[in-house]
């Protein structure tokens, strides 16, 4: 899942290379740290988070799908 | 940006191995056709498609940043580029549609609040005559008035009554005594 999110972000900022992704379980979640260049903060949060709530989704879908969940922190 | 969509895909079905993404240029914009197990249709679409959409937001910040545009079709039912289908015969209905049962309304209507005016009516001007009342003519007599008959007594007039006199009152005789006899003189 953590590389689906690294994809995820790659795929939509202007800086590929500066994205960072951790994960950390805490309790019964998976708790994942997303981190891109400064410039690029508006483009994986989007108009009204729009693209942070798309990425939220489908991480959602990947971690049900292991049973787990998951969750996604950005900035 | 395809292989975007595949990674997408592959996260969140069971049969990652049975997801196949095709590009397709149109006009202006890149088409991406998604095709994964049937059984896997329901995680990609998502409730109210909202799977489907997470993915098409990403795949149009994507396209962007590359100066496109991306559409994301997923499933069968999209007809190939080309020729848009034609039917070969014109519809029609094979049977004319009828009602299966008379249609009756499920409760008896009602009003919901008691109806009543909106405002209670009223005169916007106070009412007033155009122009003051006049007579036409002057009034007159159809024709001169005159009695039908000539007027009578319904009966004789008579008195009422015998009209009782009071009782002459006794004369006075001390009176004489009063008066100074002249006579005598």
């Amino acid at each position: 899942m953590k590389e689906l999110i690294e994809y995820m972000a790659r795929s939509i900022v202007d800086y590929p290379d500066q994205v960072v992704v951790t994960e950390e379980r805490e309790d019964d979640r998976l708790v994942y740290h997303l981190m891109v260049a400064e410039s690029d903060m508006g483009k994986v949060i989007g108009k009204q988070g729009r693209v942070a709530n798309a990425m939220r989704a489908l991480l959602k879908v990947a971690a049900i799908r292991k049973s787990d969940r998951a969750v996604l922190e950005i900035g | 940006m395809k292989d975007l969509v595949t990674h997408m895909a592959q996260a969140i079905v069971d049969y990652p191995d049975q997801v196949v993404v095709t590009e397709e240029m149109a006009d202006d914009h890149i088409v991406y056709h998604l095709k994964v197990a049937d059984s896997d249709m329901g995680k990609v679409i998502g409730k109210q498609g909202r799977i489907a959409n997470a993915m098409r937001t990403l795949l149009k910040v994507a396209a962007i940043r590359k100066g496109t545009r991306a559409i994301l079709e997923i499933g069968e039912g999209v007809s190939p580029r080309g020729a848009p289908p034609r039917l070969l015969d014109e519809p029609r209905l094979l049977d004319e549609p009828r009602l299966l049962d008379e249609p009756r309304l499920l409760d008896e209507p009602r009003l919901l609040d008691e109806p009543r005016p909106l405002d209670e009516p009223r005169l916007l001007d106070e009412p007033r005559l155009l122009d003051e009342p006049r007579l036409l003519d002057e009034p007159r007599l159809l024709d001169e008035p005159r009695l039908l008959d000539e007027p009578r007594l319904l009966d004789e007039p008579r008195p009422l009554d015998e009209p009782e006199l009071e009782p002459a009152p006794e004369p006075d005789l001390d009176l004489e005594s009063d008066l100074e006899p002249q006579s005598e003189l």
